[in-house]
């Protein structure tokens, strides 16, 4: 590729000078033969009038001594004249001296000789019936000096005249031409040199700085182009400046609309993960560093342009995406990644139409699955639950109809045993639907100052028979004799009836059953221990829940609902407590300790306290 | 057969890093397992080692593929070359995590076992391990690499702190030897399954650097 700059500077001038020296070589060569012309006829007349002098002297029939003393005269601007018969007969010869005399040389040379002349034997030849020669020779006298001369020759019908001048008589007018050729030559060239010069200037310049111009784009974008003086560049310059300013809207909107999405995406609960046409990574939030446990710092923060399968390392995952890809179809999906602790992901793959990428909606529902789990093993351990003691009433209903010979004590022992699930079923009811009202009404139960001594004593009290008849010892251990904390009266009641029950329920005959209670910077923490069989470390997680038996046998026979300790985590949380499970710190056993808020400042209890003891 | 070296080497790293997903998948599954005596979970560890083996035959291949067709020169020569080792060391990984699913259903039937938080740790540190090399192995990324060298260290001590709880669990009751030899037999998997993970971000700091770490003392 050439530089415009190039062809201007050199190019341009070279083939140029080329072209002129050519033409005027050829200017001069048509010069010369003209001039060269011109010269053959004017000797060609100054022949003529020898010729006409001679043949008129001749025929005159004068000497031949006096006809050349009479020509010295006549021919004195000629070097050398010789004038001959067509055979080659000397008439006149004559050859300037250096001293400018002329003499009489017809005896140096034979006429023969002088017929083989290079001008005179074109000349006898010759149609135009003249003839020329350049003859180049050393000075006879000047051995140094090279002597040029000009022969000429003409025909006459009798006779062949011979002229010789001095060549440069003829290149005189040449060697001018020449040198103001020359001139002219050098003349055009500078100003062509000097003027593409500036044209180059002109033109070059303000290209390149279009060039510098659309290099950086981002100056494009802010400045605008000077115009130049040239109005063509100058045009090129506006539709630049022009599309320059379409562009930086064009950009402008365009980022603008960027952010747009990019605040969306990133203000959007769920992780989001864009991938483009290659399923590169295109736009995320910061949600999916976590849910996919992925660890910025490999990818040095920036997972651009990365393929979907170098940042999720998840098979189930990526599988879904290669098949989405693939069918084009929108796919949502439970994906659970093991661990230390699971987590469930839902996944919503949305390929873009045209297969323009594909976009990803991840969604933790760890927490939502779990319920949904716990709901669906409720409603199974409910059913179940309920089936077992109205299959045993329908059992022996059933006996009781169909047999005929039950004796009263049978038949009583039966419908006992119908009376004991019936008791059980409704047990079971109760218990339910005082777990409904917990779980749903929160708000609904009204909270009262009451005594907690007071409750725990009474609930005591109900089952010292209970105790008693398994020869369990049930010990009060409570120093103070008034606590008084917000709560709702049946809720509290339950929680200890309960907590106790089991305690008893649980100790074989002679054991212990103790309860404590300590209040201080505004909780009151009630400690209930036992005797008995204990809980395994693992199941103590697992005993709030509902219908969960550490030991499924025993807590059946003892006419347990499997809710009772599930109703007494959601009484105690209604209540903004916690509790907790252990191991007696003594012996063998249980201890359960239950944590709660007295619900009001110290302060005021102690102005309550005042004015009730009044 | 004409085949495109950057699309090759595309789909080695794809086939890699499932390889990786499962393994590193399966040591999740093993951990949880352990924690809840879940066999159903181990059966499906064991399993799952089949796709191991399978995806292992298939990086193989991929590899010498790209070696007689494409003839690849430096970092793209050192990619698959690694790949190779890389490949071994993941299937050695998958067969540990087998192995120690086969120990936990043996113990499935046991009650009396130890109290080994070290193998909770471990399996956790080494979870994290082979998630790490692979990724820094494909991404070049030799800080990550040499961190998780480091980790290997920590895996190592873990390990010994399990045999020295071990040791008086067993001496208390000979009836316990078999369960103690299966719980050092666990953390014995465990630790080498870290060892492999180190050998994969040795491979990484070569593939970035074209530096031998190998055998050095230093880190």
């Amino acid at each position: 590729m050439k530089k415009i700059d190039g062809i201007l500077k050199w190019w341009y001038p070279l083939i140029f000078t080329a072209i002129l020296v050519f033409s005027l070589l050829a200017l001069r060569y048509y010069v010369q033969n003209k001039l060269l012309e011109i010269k053959l006829a004017d000797l060609s007349s100054e022949t003529d009038y020898i010729y006409r002098y001679l043949s008129s002297k001749l025929a005159d029939g004068e000497k031949h001594k006096k006809i050349f003393s009479d020509l010295k005269a006549e021919l004195l601007p000629y070097n050398d004249i010789t004038v001959l018969s067509l055979k080659g007969k000397i008439f006149y010869c004559s050859k300037r001296q250096r001293d400018g005399s002329l003499k009489d040389c017809a005896g140096e040379k034979k006429g023969s000789d002088w017929l083989y002349e290079e001008e005179i034997a074109e000349a006898r030849h010759s149609e135009k019936l003249t003839g020329y020669s350049i003859e180049f020779g050393q000075s006879v006298d000047k051995p140094a000096e090279t002597v040029r001369q000009f022969n000429f020759a003409r025909r006459y019908p009798e006779l062949i005249i011979r002229i010789a001048i001095p060549y440069k008589a003829i290149p005189q007018y040449m060697n001018m031409l020449d040198i103001a050729l020359l001139c002219f030559v050098l003349l055009i060239t500078a100003i062509l040199v000097v003027s593409n010069r500036y044209l180059s200037r002109a033109v070059v310049k303000p290209i390149e700085k279009i060039i510098d111009y659309l290099k950086n784009y981002r100056n494009m974008l802010r400045q605008n182009l000077e115009y130049s003086g040239i109005q063509e560049i100058a045009l090129l310059q506006k539709a630049l400046n022009h599309t320059a300013r379409d562009v930086q809207q064009k950009v402008n909107e365009l980022s603008y609309r960027k952010n747009q999405v990019e605040i969306v995406i990133k203000n959007v609960s769920e992780a989001v993960l864009i991938l483009d046409k290659n399923l590169k990574v295109m736009l995320y939030n910061q949600g999916l560093f976590s849910l996919l446990n992925i660890n910025p710092n490999v990818y040095y923060g920036k997972i651009d342009e990365k393929y979907y399968y170098e940042i999720i390392r998840n098979n189930a995952l990526n599988e879904m995406i290669e098949e989405s890809a693939e069918t084009r179809e929108r796919f949502t999906k439970n994906i659970s990644i093991a661990g230390s602790e699971d987590t469930v992901l839902e996944v919503n793959c949305i390929p873009l139409p045209e297969g323009e990428g594909m976009v990803l909606f991840i969604d933790n529902i760890t927490e939502q699955y779990r319920l949904v789990e716990i709901k669906k093993s409720f409603v199974e351990n409910a059913s179940h639950e309920f089936k077992t003691p109205i299959s045993i009433i329908k059992g022996y209903l059933e006996t009781l109809i169909k047999s005929n010979d039950l004796s009263v004590d049978e038949q009583k022992g039966y419908l006992e045993k119908v009376l004991r699930n019936a008791d059980r079923l409704n047990n079971l009811i109760k218990d339910l639907v005082t777990l409904n009202k917990l779980d749903e009404s929160k708000g609904y139960f009204t909270k009262e100052m009451i005594d907690l001594v007071d409750i725990i004593e009474g609930c005591l009290d109900a089952l010292s028979v209970k105790a008693e008849s398994k020869d369990i010892v049930l010990s009060n251990n409570m120093t103070s004799d008034k606590i008084i904390l917000k709560g709702n009266p049946e809720h509290l009641e339950i929680i200890f009836f309960n907590l106790i029950d089991n305690a008893i329920t649980y100790s074989d005959a002679g054991g212990r059953v103790t309860v404590d209670i300590e209040e201080s910077g505004g909780q009151i923490t009630v400690l209930i221990t036992d005797t008995g069989i204990g809980i395994p470390t693992e199941h103590r997680d697992r005993i709030f829940e509902r219908f969960y038996r550490v030991d499924e046998g025993r807590s059946r026979k003892s006419g347990g609902t499997g809710l009772g300790l599930s109703i007494v985590k959601h009484a105690v949380s209604f209540h903004e407590g916690k509790i907790t499970c252990s191991n007696n710190p003594n012996t063998a056993g249980t201890q359960f300790k239950v944590v709660l808020p007295v619900g009001q400042s110290v302060d005021q209890r102690i102005a309550q306290l005042e004015h009730s003891g009044e | 057969m004409k085949i495109r070296l950057d699309e090759e080497i595309n789909k080695l790293k794809k086939t890699l890093l499932e390889m990786g997903n499962a393994v590193e998948e399966s040591i999740g599954l093993v951990i949880k397992s352990l924690k809840e005596r879940d066999t159903v979970l181990a059966k499906k560890v064991i399993r799952d080692d089949s796709l191991v083996n399978r995806l292992e035959v298939l990086v193989d291949k991929t590899c010498l593929k790209i070696f007689a067709l494409k003839q690849p020169i430096a970092v793209d020569l050192r990619f698959v070359a690694s790949s190779l080792k890389v490949n071994n060391d993941l299937e050695r990984i998958g067969d540990f995590a087998s192995r120690i699913a086969e120990e936990i259903i043996g113990l499935s039937n046991e009650t009396d076992t130890p109290e080994a938080d070290e193998l909770y740790q471990m399996a956790e540190i080494t979870q994290e391990m082979v998630k790490l090399c692979l990724e820094a192995f494909m991404q070049g990324n030799v800080d990550i690499a040499k961190q998780v060298i480091q980790k290997d260290s920590e895996v190592d001590k873990l390990y010994e702190n399990l045999i020295k709880t071990i040791g008086p669990y067993v001496h208390e009751d000979s009836e316990r030897f078999e369960i103690g030899l299966a719980f050092i037999n666990i953390g014995k998997s465990l630790e080498r399954i870290g060892d492999h993970a180190k050998n994969i971000c040795e491979d990484a700091i070569y593939l970035a650097e074209g530096e031998i770490v190998k055998h050095r003392k230093d880190h």
